[in-house]
């Protein structure tokens, strides 16, 4: 699809559960979706909600 | 062969990243500029309001380069606005030389991935990658350079190598770049290449400082982390490169902090491998 639908399905493999886009290694994908989790997961829980 | 001239002359030789968790150390330290998070800046009503420490550095004349990790420079979205101005502001507080990104995406469709991106190498990538810069150049009051990433993913779509890729960016644009050795270290090794030339086919005219870091070998793959200390062969990545272009190098630490002693230990060999004077010390009679 375009270089636009290639990056959503690219991260929603990687952080939401997607089907690994066409061409690449789904072993890869899955570890790099595990490093992106937890990144974004650490970084949630260092945003304070706000009260405002 | 001839070196390449410094793109950013208020950047001295040797600095590093400043995080709050080392802020006392980096206090008493002489470094040639430091970089600090964009993001963890906090902006109210448009106006930068940088940590104490971080503005006592530059009211004591340390150049500090704001680094942005969440603008999407490489994002087939249009980079948005508040981002940009974000930057912007951090640039004006710091009264920064130059401000960093990474050519990356962080986000597409809403999403946020949560990390750096790789960005495919093909020719509608660059033209998107190559607009978002131009728009974010429009709102900064200082040039921009933007980072070549560690890729955890390879995208099976290739028109460019990732040379030939940085040299059209270069071209198209003019952009600075900063070149991060260890992620030229990381590639190269988890693709199977030599590391010495992976880096002596990118282009470095642009450079206008470099990124130096340790990473995290998990048997499979090396993790540009961050949290270790800068291994030898990244060490030679910087003797090389200093050898075609004139750059300052700063050190990357982002966790699992050593000991003020062992930091300096690696600032020293960072400064040694690429000839410039160590900053430590001073730093060193209040520390160790």
């Amino acid at each position: 699809g375009s270089l636009a639908q290639r990056q959503e399905a690219l991260v929603r493999a990687l952080v939401a559960g997607g089907p690994v886009p066409s061409g690449f290694d789904p072993q890869a994908v899955a570890a790099a979706g595990e490093v992106c989790r937890h990144k974004r997961d650490a970084h949630a829980g260092s945003v304070r909600p706000r009260p405002w | 062969m001839s070196v390449a001239r410094r793109r950013v002359p208020a950047l001295g030789d040797v600095g590093l990243g400043w995080r709050r968790e080392i802020a006392g150390v980096i206090g008493d330290l002489r470094p040639g500029f430091c970089e600090v998070i964009a993001e963890s800046v906090a902006v109210r009503r448009g106006r930068a309001r940088p940590h104490p420490a971080l503005a006592h550095l530059v009211s004591s004349g340390v150049a500090v380069v704001p680094h942005g990790v969440a603008l999407s420079l490489g994002g087939a979205e249009p980079v948005q606005r508040k981002r940009i101005r974000h930057l912007a502001a951090c640039a004006e507080a710091l009264d920064a030389p130059v401000v960093s990104e990474h050519i990356a995406f962080v986000r597409a469709g809403g999403i946020e991935a949560g990390h750096l991106l790789p960005v495919p190498r093909t020719r509608e990538a660059l033209a998107a990658l190559t607009a978002n810069i131009e728009r974010t150049r429009q709102e900064l009051p200082v040039p921009l350079a933007v980072e070549n990433i560690a890729a955890f993913v390879e995208w099976p779509e290739s028109e460019f190598t990732e040379s030939e890729f940085l040299t059209e960016l270069v071209e198209r644009t003019g952009v600075l770049l900063v070149m991060d050795v260890a992620n030229v270290y990381a590639n190269a090794r988890n693709r199977g290449r030599d590391p010495q030339r992976e880096l002596a086919r990118l282009p470095v005219e642009q450079v206008a400082y470099s990124h130096v870091a340790g990473g995290h070998d998990d048997g499979d793959f090396y993790h540009d982390t961050h949290t270790a200390r800068t291994p030898q062969e990244v060490l030679d990545l910087v003797a090389a490169l200093r050898r075609r272009v004139d750059t300052p190098f700063m050190l990357e630490r982002d966790g699992r902090y050593p000991p003020a002693a062992e930091l300096f230990e690696e600032l020293d060999a960072i400064a040694a491998a690429s000839g410039a004077a160590p900053i430590t010390a001073v730093a060193r009679e209040v520390w160790v």
